[in-house]
């Protein structure tokens, strides 16, 4: 492989000098050039593996993250429209000008409410236990009970 | 890098090696396809070594343009269709690399064509890897001073040995077309070698 080697000229090459190779590469280029070679390949192809949006592994995590930002802004805007619910502006102002009306008591709701419907009599001094009873499951809206309080 | 040199002949003898054919086959099986790879690359490397270096001169650039190459090669290996000779379609992809480092040269540095080619007569003369006497390194001027398609041609014809058939698998010219520009490039040379 060391020399070099002259070739016959033909017609057209007369006035040209002796065919040779000028150029020359380092002493163990060829030996190492195919293992450069395949190491780069396999490292693109591993590269390439790893970042690719069709690697199952990516895809799964992907998604994952994906799902886990949805459910993050559903949790975030279902508080924030329940919380208007429960504390508006009008709610707030009105529990500062009037903070007796909201220590409830469930005792004198009740209380007050059956004394306003059931009527006390000789026979009958107190409300007993199945006068609530029988009330209970003769009206139980308990949202005319608030609303009337 | 050492600077020990091997200088090549124009047709580097190969040792025993398997067919193309052989070679393709090996490379379609998932379990052998590396190890054929690695056998094609040994069975070319030289001649697409040398034609690239002959047209970017220097050795780094001939390196960098011959793995490119070969990393093309393997990417586009499988859908190969054989109606080429397998050396033939690597030469044309050798060759498309090496004309493609040309340009983006000639865009990244802004300099006109005609100054890459000093650039790469400058490369020639600099170059440690070059070892012809006074008539070779002349002989490479001129064919730096060639368009770029006769150079090709004058290339792959003088020192490569390529029929023109085969070149004009490569190149995509016809045979009349080939014969004619390596005919002028052979002209315009002994023009310079005369006057020079």
């Amino acid at each position: 492989m060391g020399t070099n080697k002259n070739i016959e000229h033909n017609e057209d090459e007369q006035g040209l000098p002796v065919k040779q190779n000028s150029f020359s590469a380092p002493s163990d280029y060829f030996d190492t050039l195919p293992v450069e070679i395949m190491d780069k390949i396999h490292s693109s192809a591993k590269q390439k593996k790893a970042f690719s949006i069709l690697n199952p592994s990516f895809a799964v995590t992907s998604l994952a993250l994906l799902s886990g930002m949805i459910a993050l802004l559903i949790f975030l805007k279902t508080n924030a429209s329940s919380s208007e619910i429960m504390l508006s502006e009008n709610d707030i102002e009105h529990v500062v000008q009037n903070p007796e009306s909201y220590n409830i008591d469930e005792d004198a709701i009740i209380e007050k409410y059956l004394s306003s419907t059931i009527e006390l009599t000789e026979d009958n001094p107190v409300i007993s236990d199945d006068d609530i009873k029988n009330f209970l499951e003769e009206s139980s809206d308990i949202n005319n009970i608030i609303n009337e309080y | 890098m050492a600077f020990i040199c091997v200088k090549e002949p124009l047709q580097a003898p190969v040792p025993e090696e398997l067919s193309d054919k052989e070679l393709l086959n090996s490379f379609r099986n998932p379990d052998t396809r590396s190890y054929a790879f690695n056998l094609l690359i040994r069975k070319y490397q030289k001649r697409v070594y040398w034609h690239t270096r002959r047209l970017v001169i220097s050795h780094d650039d001939a390196n960098d343009v011959t793995q490119d190459a070969f990393i093309k090669v393997w990417k586009h290996l499988e859908g190969f269709k054989e109606e080429a000779q397998l050396f033939t379609w690597i030469y044309r992809i050798a060759t498309n690399e090496a004309l493609s480092f040309l340009r983006k040269k000639k865009y990244k540095f802004l300099i006109p064509f005609v100054n890459v080619e000093n650039e790469l007569t400058r490369h020639l003369i600099d170059d440690n890897f070059f070892s012809g006497d006074e008539i070779q390194l002349k002989l490479q001027k001129a064919i730096l001073r060639l368009p770029e398609k006769q150079r090709i041609v004058f290339n792959m014809k003088y020192f490569d040995e390529l029929k023109y058939e085969e070149m004009s698998s490569v190149l995509g010219t016809s045979v009349g077309a080939l014969k004619a520009s390596y005919h002028h490039a052979v002209k315009k040379i002994e023009k310079y070698l005369k006057e020079n």
